[in-house]
């Protein structure tokens, strides 16, 4: 199955990148910037120029990530965040439309889980959850080696749930720093690296909330594998103490022993998971 | 969660803050996309820009063998050949310091024959990239941009165009002695707006008065600078100086 070729579409708020995905690389890799304008035809307008530069006989079918709302079943892309004109876009039908090939559509975070169960961390597991941790936290799962979309695609919105006075996304997620202590995320990682020890100190009451958002999941679905990606990864040494401290303390000693928690090393990840959603439905 | 893009002003204390902070979110912008188009004026206010660019990219090492180019205006009669053209500058700070291949650039060519094919040409080298990904503009003393002056068609993509009077003065600046600068070739209006990021720099007190027309002006023709303000993507950078004209309610 994953020696097909298919072309993994990942479309953000303001760029859009497209590869050509072949055995599990990308052979062929192209993006653009996405209009400010944010016109529904405007973005159109890219996205198949982008995808008409790469497109050959040899593919066999096209996966795209959207960070938004997105009816698997039907294609339908809702409430595009950073495109505000992108509220409803039959997106699916209109990629199969122009390419005569089966079109897959799913959320960013779903397609990061998927990336990483096809081609990353997740390779060797039937269960995992991806959990993409940038401004905001989103996950996807994978239930028995399939990923787990929900009735309406949304699945998974661990962020969502009530947490102290507030969501957990607002505690576990980069907005941390803004919302605790009015901080740039960014600034924060800058200050860490230079070995100030607040902005540690911060890292490890962030690595606490994360630690009770990954036991909240894990009392949902007793996962095995958890892999975190997006952009606040990248300060795990400075979080993880704190978090698998928190961890620790779940009711469940069997799972804590059995869990592991990886760390994304998948470049492209985003391109790499929405080609796994045009290789999924294949099976 | 919704963040809508829209027309942002960006103030600097100093002009070397601006152009740093441009440069910034220009490179951020660009780094990840393949083969992007990017739009250039010449001008004294975006030289610090550029050599920002330059020194990030060296700096970060960034790839930019992939980038393309196509240049805002030029003088007629004049091309790169000529000390004080718009290519010059721009050879100088931008093509030269970074290597551009020649076949990345579509830049007007002022002594050409036909002015009109040479308009074509410029115009197909977009089409082929789609869309300018991001244009860099300076802001002229009489509210012009590229040479689009006061009156201009908004519809008009490149074309010949017939210089203000005080556009022909200030002109003057970048040659060593008297220049005749009657007409330029420019990028029109509608292909300006077309792109999917605009970046307008302006800097120093004498641009103060037409900084402050720009944004407190009806929409107009009249003033091409204001034409601007239809476009969603639009960041006005302006370093202290110029900007005390400005409302205070401006959109920051």
């Amino acid at each position: 199955m994953k020696q097909q070729t298919v072309i993994g579409i990942d479309l953000g708020g303001t760029n859009i990148r497209a590869g050509l995905v072949r055995d599990g690389r990308i052979d062929k890799l192209v993006s653009t910037l996405v209009p400010a304008d944010g016109q529904v035809q405007h973005v159109l307008d890219e996205l198949f120029f982008l995808t008409d530069k790469i497109i050959g006989v040899e593919v066999k079918g096209i996966g795209i990530g959207v960070p938004g709302l997105v009816d698997p079943d039907s294609g339908v892309v809702f409430d595009v965040i950073n495109i505000p004109a992108w509220q409803e876009v039959p997106l699916q039908q209109l990629m199969e439309k122009r390419y005569h090939l089966p079109v897959m559509i799913n959320n960013d975070a779903n397609c990061f889980a998927l990336g990483e169960y096809c081609f990353g961390k997740g390779r060797d597991q039937k269960n995992m959850v991806g959990l993409t941790i940038g401004t905001g936290l989103g996950a996807g799962i994978i239930l028995n080696g399939q990923l787990y979309s929900g009735m309406n695609g949304a699945a998974g919105e661990f962020g969502m749930i009530p947490y102290l006075d507030k969501y957990i996304e607002y505690y576990a997620s980069g907005q941390f720093f803004q919302n605790c202590y009015g901080l740039d995320g960014g600034a924060v990682y800058q200050q860490a690296l230079n070995g100030e020890e607040k902005a540690i100190r911060q890292y490890q009451e962030f690595g606490t909330h994360l630690g009770n958002a990954i036991k909240t999941i894990l009392y949902a679905l007793d996962m095995e594998c958890i892999i975190l990606g997006g952009s606040v990864r990248h300060a795990y040494p400075y979080f993880s103490g704190a978090m698998w401290e928190q961890v620790k303390t779940l009711a469940f000693s069997r799972t804590v022993k059995q869990l592991k928690i990886e760390i994304s090393e998948l470049e492209n990840g985003a391109i790499l998971g929405a080609a796994g959603l045009a290789l999924e439905s294949k099976k | 969660m919704h963040k809508k893009l829209e027309m942002k002003i960006i103030i600097n204390d100093s002009y070397e803050d601006m152009s740093r902070a441009a440069a910034k979110e220009i490179l951020e912008l660009l780094e990840p996309l393949s083969s992007p188009l990017l739009c250039i004026a010449s001008g004294d206010t975006p030289a610090g820009l550029y050599k920002e660019m330059v020194d990030q990219v060296n700096r970060k090492h960034i790839n930019t063998s992939e980038w393309n180019y196509v240049g805002l205006d030029e003088w007629m009669g004049m091309n790169g050949y000529d000390e004080g053209s718009c290519r010059y500058y721009i050879d100088q700070q931008v093509f030269d310091p970074l290597n551009v291949p020649l076949k990345r650039i579509a830049f007007f060519d002022g002594t050409v024959n036909d002015p009109v094919k040479e308009c074509e040409r410029v115009e197909r080298f977009i089409q082929a990239h789609k869309r300018i990904d991001i244009a860099i503009l300076g802001l002229g003393m009489n509210g012009h941009i590229g040479m689009n002056e006061p009156g201009t068609s908004a519809s008009l993509r490149s074309h010949v165009s017939k210089l203000d009077p005080q556009t022909q003065e200030v002109g003057q600046k970048y040659f060593k002695s008297k220049t005749a600068l009657t007409k330029g070739l420019t990028l029109g209006m509608a292909t300006i707006l077309e792109a999917k990021h605009i970046f307008l720099l302006v800097s120093g007190t004498k641009k103060a008065s037409i900084a402050g027309k720009m944004i407190t002006e009806e929409i107009s023709e009249q003033l091409p600078c204001t034409l601007l303000r239809n476009h969603s993507g639009l960041r006005i950078y302006l370093d202290k100086d110029a900007a005390v004209q400005l409302p205070s309610n401006y959109p920051k």
